[in-house]
């Protein structure tokens, strides 16, 4: 008896052993089964991207061999950088990050990266405009997160703008914006000299977009997440404009639209119908009748997942409510000249749609249906007027959606992007890039300044201005 | 080359246990360790090996000195001009700027203080050489005859830059006759998967919500309300040891996978019930040297009582020193120094009759505030830190960002409390006692024994994806 239990114990813990030893083995085989696999997917060179459509920017390259590099261990860590950039699945593992992440808490309402920055306060009155800019070098918050080496596309085309953070609530984006006293004051400085510049031969029109959040939230939320007040700031940065600029105001025209669906919710522009508002208010100061609505044929583009979508690292939350972009196209042409960027320094002129059929591009990239996307120089020979009427609009990306609702009113509608039109300069062999030359050249009648208001407080951006408005 | 990246785990660490697993024995075996662990160290910059392979020479040189000589006091010699030399290297390159900056500030002189780029490991590859020399002095090791194998010993991938701070006398039999067992490899992988998931996943979690509110710029650190600077800190606690441990736990994990057996380097430090039992579970490696090459030379416990009490002024001085040449670390060593004084010769017995949730209460909020010491070089923005989490920089209370962090991060943060504790180990042994009584329990404690580790990849590999880009950083239009 005790002998048999003995053995019975003996065998179960023998076929225990048996079983351990087996799941041991399962597990060494399993576990480096996926280690060689997915370095063998690491492998495969022809598998990697070049460019990451969803981001927006072309992928860190093998870096070139140099001795210092070698030397100081940077060649290494950029062969790091380069190895995990390029890694076949990496947007797959991104988005599954993403969802993991939503798990971590509570994430109906939330601020997406950035950290946390300080904005000024805005003054009251008319300020010493060349004082305050002048305090830029001691107190400018960088607007630009640090880099880490990797090459944007916007560093060979257009120089990008940043996202910083983004406040994601009831499955819809927000930016945040931080008034800066001495860069909104050079802002200001610019466009004053740009009309001094133009006295006489052309009107300058300063048009600041206000970005959703201080029109589609509360104060109480904006203040929230200590975005400043853009109103404000609006008011202010157009009260410290000379006389000589005529400003259009837009902030209360689109709060009062703010049940409509005037910005998108996963991209951080606003949309055409919001563009469409702003371009009413210029109509208003300039003296024009506006077209309504619908005298225009559209395009629809469902589906659009843009710029916060992938600047929150493809949040779950914003992924559930994708925006249906809705572009009006002009009647008197639909047809632009534009000088596209081939990325390496040289450009090529197309005949191009001002309102294009995107329907077949990537989900992330429909916002370029506008104006060309951001090209350096554009043209538009509306022939249905004779007037000899130009206009050239200065801008950043917030211009593109609202440009095909000047179409109608101009026989010669000029765009520059101010990020690039200087370097295309250069590569066209215009010795003088500034904006009056451009203006005295193509007899231009209005300038329009037409900046979002993130734009107006971009150190960086501001230097690309400054070579512009000389 | 850090272990958490895609590169080394993909690429350098599959092609390592590749080859080594084809060589057939263990000269092979260790002369291919060492060309990996070369290439690694190389990683970092080239010109960094050319003084590994200098300060490995000088040890294994002045250690057969030692062996050889049958003169004592020629032994000591050798053995103080190796452990010299090999402080005087650490100190040039670690201490220098520091050292110069201070005399600037006291002196004005020097005008210009050289910036020394400090080279990856060097406080860790050094400890591990200084205990190799003293180890033979003493006669605790024997010395290597071969460089390429103290090179081995010094420069092995596994620990050469962020510890364990090995002894070579426990390393020394694995580094000739090293074998694996399938156990072992079975442990190994675990605690590999364990550590890189940690360290990917936790940390790096960790590390996101203290950077977003412990910024390292005065002006936008004195505007984080109060509850924002606690939280930060919070996090920060939780993000160094899990940060610290991760690396040990996979320096462990890939040792056992090829045959290595390293000590334990943390043990739940942050369950400690005393300071005392806090230094016993942190950075073992660390204080065990101290204690070893410092404490105990110096007369450690068997001394009067004002020796012992300088005696630990200055190991906990120098704990500080290692962790950076920076005056916060110091503090951050004498601030320990203080609180274990207390224990050892004030309180003693009496800290026993104490409420032990009080007790474990008190010693957490000791450790936190010292995080707080340790975070910041800057001593400016360190005083700003400490006002700010007592609101004295005008800062308010609370604001709705801090509160959008916390409510977006409060499952992760509580279960990283969790991952902190032995909990996880210890539901991990009651599986396995219930495998061993049970047949259901057995396949159930082998399927999660064999899946665990994968899942872990898997999530470990979508989060070094998902920090291989920061997406706040282009946009373009």
């Amino acid at each position: 008896m005790e002998q048999q239990r003995i053995t019975r114990q003996q065998r179960a813990e023998r076929e225990q052993r048996r079983f351990r030893n087996k799941i041991m083995s399962l597990k060494s085989i399993l576990f480096f089964g996926f280690l060689f696999v997915m370095s063998f997917i690491g492998l495969l060179w022809f598998a990697r991207p070049s460019v990451s459509t969803v981001e927006k920017r072309e992928l860190t390259k093998f870096p070139a061999l140099t001795w210092s590099g070698f030397w100081d261990g940077s060649w290494f860590s950029e062969i790091d950088t380069w190895y995990a950039d390029t890694y076949p699945l990496r947007e797959m593992l991104i988005s599954m990050d993403s969802d993991m992440e939503n798990l971590y808490g509570i994430r109906s309402e939330q601020l997406v990266g950035g950290s946390a920055q300080v904005a000024d306060e805005i003054p009251e009155g008319t300020v010493d405009l060349e004082a305050m800019a002048a305090q830029t070098e001691e107190t400018t918050v960088p607007t630009e997160p640090e880099d880490d080496g990797v090459e944007g596309k916007g560093d060979a085309v257009t120089p990008a703008e940043t996202a910083g953070t983004v406040y994601i609530t009831e499955n819809c984006g927000y930016g945040v914006y931080y008034f800066t006293q001495s860069t909104s004051a050079k802002y200001c400085l610019l466009v004053n000299n740009l009309a001094e510049q133009c006295k006489g031969t052309a009107n300058v029109y300063s048009l600041i977009a206000p970005i959703s959040t201080g029109i589609m939230l509360s104060d109480e939320v904006r203040e929230g997440i200590g975005c400043s007040d853009e109103n404000e700031a609006m008011e202010w940065m157009y009260a410290q404009m000379s006389p000589d600029v005529k400003t259009v105001p837009v902030y209360h025209t689109l709060k009062r639209h703010n049940d409509e669906y005037i910005y998108f919710h996963t991209d951080h522009h606003w949309t055409a119908l919001g563009a469409y508002y702003a371009y009413r208010e210029f109509c208003s100061v300039k003296g024009l009748v506006p077209h309504e609505l619908n005298e225009f044929e559209t395009y629809e583009f469902p589906d659009f997942l843009g710029t916060f979508y992938y600047s929150s690292n493809q949040s779950p939350a914003l992924a559930q409510n994708p925006d249906t972009l809705t572009a009006f196209i002009p009647n008197g042409t639909n047809l632009m000249t534009m000088q596209m960027a081939n990325g390496d320094g040289t450009y090529t002129e197309y005949q191009w749609p001002i309102v294009n059929d995107v329907s077949a591009y990537e989900k992330s990239e429909l916002y370029s249906c506008f104006a060309g996307s951001d090209q350096p120089y554009n043209y538009v020979h509306n022939k249905t007027i004779k007037d000899g009427s130009a206009v050239l609009v200065v801008k950043d990306s917030f211009a593109n959606a609202f440009i095909p609702f000047l179409i109608d009113h101009y026989e010669h509608i000029y765009w520059i992007d101010y990020r690039s039109y200087d370097n295309y300069c250069s590569y066209a062999g215009i010795s003088d890039s500034s904006i009056s030359a451009l203006v005295r050249s193509k007899s231009i009648n209005d300038v329009i300044v037409l900046n979002n208001i993130n734009s107006t407080g971009s150190g960086d951006f501001l230097d690309y201005m400054e070579k512009l408005y000389k | 080359m850090v272990f958490s990246s895609l590169l080394f785990v993909f690429l350098f660490f599959a092609a390592n246990i590749a080859v080594q697993a084809l060589m057939p024995d263990i000269k092979k075996k260790n002369i291919v360790m060492l060309a990996f662990s070369m290439v690694f160290y190389a990683w970092g910059g080239v010109r960094y090996v050319v003084l590994l392979l200098g300060m490995t020479f000088i040890c294994w040189a002045s250690a057969k000195i030692i062996a050889s000589s049958k003169n004592k006091r020629r032994k000591k010699l050798a053995m103080i001009i190796g452990v010299t030399l090999v402080l005087v290297t650490l100190g040039v390159f670690k201490y220098t700027g520091f050292f110069l900056k201070n005399i600037q500030l006291l002196t004005g002189f020097p005008k210009v203080v050289p910036e020394i780029a400090l080279p990856i490991g060097i406080s860790f590859y050094s400890f591990q050489l200084i205990s190799y020399v003293v180890d033979v002095y003493r006669g605790d090791a024997e010395a290597q005859e071969k460089y390429w194998l103290l090179l081995l010993y010094a420069g092995l991938f596994h620990q050469c830059i962020a510890g364990p701070i090995v002894r070579y006398r426990d390393v020394n039999h694995d580094i000739l006759h090293r074998q694996v067992k399938r156990t072992e490899m079975s442990n190994g992988i675990t605690r590999f998967a364990v550590g890189l998931a940690k360290k990917a996943v936790l940390a790096n979690g960790c590390a996101a919500v203290a950077d977003s509110l412990l910024a390292n710029s005065a002006e936008t650190l004195s505007s984080v309300p109060v509850l924002g600077m606690w939280l930060g800190v919070f996090a920060y606690m939780l993000q160094i040891y899990l940060d610290f441990s991760a690396y040990s736990d996979m320096a462990i994990g890939m040792g056992l996978m090829c045959g290595f057996h390293y000590k334990e380097n943390f043990d739940y430090p942050y369950v400690a019930n005393s300071i005392t039992d806090f230094w016993r579970r942190w950075h073992i490696s660390l204080s065990s040297f101290f204690r070893d090459y410092v404490y105990i030379p110096l007369g450690g416990n068997r001394c009067s009582k004002s020796r012992q009490i300088f005696n630990m002024f200055v190991v906990w001085a120098l704990t500080g020193m290692w962790h950076g040449a920076s005056w916060n670390y110091i503090f951050w060593g004498l601030y320990f120094f203080v609180f274990l004084v207390l224990e050892k010769h004030v309180l003693k017995d009496r800290l026993e009759h104490w409420n032990t949730v009080l007790r474990h209460f008190l010693v957490l909020l000791i450790i936190y505030f010292g995080w707080v010491l340790f975070k910041f070089d800057n001593l400016s923005l360190l005083g700003t830190a400490f006002k700010g989490m007592f609101g004295l920089n005008g800062n308010g209370f609370f604001d709705h960002s801090v509160g959008l962090l916390f409510k977006n991060n409060v499952f992760f943060l509580i279960f990283c409390c969790v991952a902190v504790t032995p909990l996880g180990k210890m539901l991990g042994n009651m599986l396995k006692n219930l495998g061993k009584r049970s047949k259901p329990w057995m396949y159930i404690q082998g399927v999660w024994e064999v899946a665990c580790p994968l899942l872990l990849m898997v999530l470990s590999m979508m989060a070094l994806a998902g920090n291989s880009y920061n997406p706040f950083l282009y946009f373009q239009f």
